[in-house]
């Protein structure tokens, strides 16, 4: 039983499971999920699961909600995924988490348990309070749990950072911190799916065994992000920059003001909550070599952490994909999707 | 003071339009919130500070309450909504896609010259610094064209208060992210004010085949005095990622790329090495994010009613083209 079957990662799992000859309910709000082989069924109709052999698996997260209301958000996500779990029987629950509980920029390498508090992002915040909600409800009613905290998700087409990557070569704005340095800490889709069809499939109690309920994912911890932005570039047919400084996770909060290119004001200065408004500025004249600007910290303290985000992981598991293949795919897909200078329609 | 009402308080009013607005507090007053939801235009006038508030048949008793209305209801209504606006002389600024119907377009044009109201669209993205240096270096010479992309594309996720993108045949993406689109394409060329302009369509997929469509791919060329006639592809999309971009691909082998999202300057590439296009010294917007972009479109609804202007680079006279571009791809393959 899936919540968020039709997100990027829920639609590879999908196939995966069915693949492996696995029954697949979507739970969606309505029962109308278009996708053949896959069942949908609305949260007041689980109960009808009830005795058979369910794993339940979120991958959903509250999207396209304001930062403010991420938290009501989520708890209403996690009471529906808590009343799945009761409404069916299911034994197990797997739900997949973010390496960012850790925050975005890591001072010391990520431990197994619990994640500390990091606050100030209303995103790491949920990520974790999901973390901790959905613990506190399996230690109450004993079924067993495993949660995977990914890495950055990589494949064709994943947001953001396979295209974003795309998009920000195509446009000429720097990709990541200077070439060579930045651990990419990436998992591609296909290896997110097969180590969750592994963990449903798994005998025997996840949170007793190793390497216990957390599960770090993140199989290109090596590789940098001129790994991943180059072969791209090449595909793209524009050269991918970088950028030499990176913004701490202080300033990463901040919405600046257009910096020192401002010579005078157009219209008086206003706040509107964090919205900067209008002033008047004289750009350098002419067309010159890109210069990065403060846009996106949080994009390069991201990219700029050089802490590989250490593997937690069933001991007879190995991702079948490696980072060539994975590359050769997201090569691949780019020309079709537009991310090419020159492209053409599929 | 300029008296505002409101008129259709779905998300674009709640996450932008609301947050702009009170930053202009000295030119312009909220007075009014008008949807068919009545309690949700109680909750935006209270946010707002308006004292009046109500649904739909409110409107005609109110107009004496508020000299301009901000039209922000789905597309199918923006036509009829913004008629009555300009017969009850009123000012409008009616949120993109303008219209449906080019033949609607004209007809309000001339109508709100003739009430001698204001009719602006909220076309925000021509704010953008990308965009307005885009423009400034096609129009200072820029390049001959060889061939034009436009792609924007994102899996739907949106908050809309209502269901008309999936279920008017004016909600599919040609008329939203389409519109958004090929309007930076018209701006960029200087085609906005060049009602001549005209979309020739070779080919075309949708997805469904049926407005409103979800998916559009085209191929065909672009036509208008001065440019000639252009080959063009359209990709446009809500159920998965795209580059978001217009790309310009020039005779001599540069390439102009213009992205959707807000920017700083717009990317010349040449023999594959980005060059940041910037901003004009003489630009009277650089609004540091989409936001101000906002802010900028409600600046200039002022000005153009302070001043009684129709120069403004969001008068809807210029979205004349665009419109009957929009309404030849909703059209494409429904039987005549």
């Amino acid at each position: 039983m899936i919540f968020g079957a039709t997100g990027y990662v829920g639609e590879y799992l999908v196939d995966e499971l069915l693949g492996r000859g696995h029954e697949v309910v979507a739970v969606a709000r309505s029962a109308a999920l278009p996708r053949e082989g896959v069942r949908a069924l609305a949260d007041d109709r689980l109960d009808t699961l009830r005795g058979r052999d369910v794993v339940v698996v979120n991958l959903a997260y509250p999207r396209a909600v304001p930062g403010l209301e991420i938290r009501a958000a989520n708890e209403r996500l996690l009471e529906r995924v808590r009343r799945a779990v009761e409404a069916t029987g299911a034994s197990r629950l797997v739900h997949t988490s973010t390496q960012a509980v850790f925050g975005y920029e890591w001072r010391e390498v990520p431990t197994r348990g619990a994640a500390p508090l990091v606050l100030g992002d209303s995103y790491i915040e949920s990520k974790r309070h999901a973390e901790d909600a959905l613990r506190r409800h399996q230690r109450r009613r004993g079924h067993d749990i495993a949660i995977v905290r990914l890495g950055n998700i990589l494949g064709a087409g994943a947001m953001p950072w396979v295209t974003g990557v795309a998009q920000r070569i195509l446009e000429g704005r720097p990709v990541a911190a200077r070439a060579g340095r930045g651990r990419l800490n990436g998992t591609f889709v296909r290896n997110i799916v097969d180590y969750l069809g592994a963990l449903i499939e798994h005998e025997g109690r996840l949170a007793d065994g190793a390497p216990g309920v957390f599960h770090h994912l993140a199989e290109f911890t090596q590789p940098d992000w001129a790994a991943l932005a180059e072969p791209m570039s090449n595909t793209i047919g524009v050269r991918a920059l970088y950028r030499e400084d990176v913004p701490s996770a202080a300033r990463a909060g901040l919405k600046t003001i257009i910096g020192s290119a401002v010579r005078r004001f157009a219209e008086p200065l206003a706040r509107t909550g964090a919205v900067t408004l209008v002033q008047r500025f004289r750009p350098p004249p002419a067309v010159h070599a890109f210069a990065p600007t403060a846009e996106d910290p949080g994009w390069y303290v991201v990219t700029a952490g050089d802490i590989a985000f250490p593997p937690a992981l069933l001991d007879s598991w190995q991702p079948p994909h490696g980072f060539d293949a994975m590359l050769r795919e997201i090569c691949e897909w780019l020309p079709a999707r537009g991310y090419t200078l020159h492209a053409d329609l599929a | 003071m300029i008296r505002l009402c409101i008129i259709g308080c779905g998300a674009v009013v709640e996450g932008s339009h609301a947050r702009v607005l009170p930053a202009l507090s000295e030119r312009v007053r909220v007075t009014a919130c008008y949807d068919l939801d009545v309690v949700r235009a109680r909750a935006m006038a209270r946010r707002l500070g308006a004292k009046r508030a109500g649904g739909p048949a409110d409107i005609a008793n109110d107009v004496a309450h508020w000299d301009a209305a901000l039209v922000a209801t789905p597309p199918a209504h923006h036509a009829p909504i913004a008629r009555d606006l300009i017969a009850a002389g009123r000012h409008v600024l009616v949120e993109k896609p303008f219209v449906t119907a080019a033949a609607d377009a004209r007809e309000l044009v001339d109508a709100a010259e003739r009430a001698d109201v204001r009719l602006l669209v909220g076309h925000f993205r021509r704010f953008y610094p990308s965009v307005q240096a885009a423009r400034a270096f096609m129009a200072s010479g820029g390049m001959p064209l060889a061939r034009i992309e436009v792609w924007e594309g994102a899996r739907f996720d949106w908050p809309a208060r209502s269901s008309y993108a999936f279920t008017s045949p004016d909600g599919g993406v040609g008329f939203d992210t389409g519109s958004h689109a090929l309007d930076t394409l018209l701006f960029t060329l200087g085609l906005d004010d060049a009602p001549e302009a005209t979309l020739e369509i070779e080919t075309c997929e949708k997805t469904p085949p049926r407005e409103p469509s979800q998916d559009v791919g085209l191929r065909g060329s672009l036509s208008a005095p001065l440019l000639g006639r252009v080959p063009l592809i359209l990709h446009v999309s809500r159920l998965g990622p795209l580059a978001t971009a217009v790309k310009l691909h020039g005779a001599d082998g540069r390439s102009l790329v213009v992205p959707a999202a807000h920017a700083a300057g717009a990317t010349l590439v040449r023999d594959a090495v980005p060059h940041m296009v910037p901003l004009p010294a003489d630009a009277t917007y650089s609004p540091p994010d989409a936001m101000s972009a906002f802010y900028c479109e409600h600046v200039e609804f002022a000005r153009a009613i302070e001043q009684g202007d129709r120069s403004s680079v969001i008068d809807a006279r210029r979205f004349v083209a665009l419109t009957g571009i929009l309404e030849a791809i909703a059209q494409h393959g429904v039987p005549a």
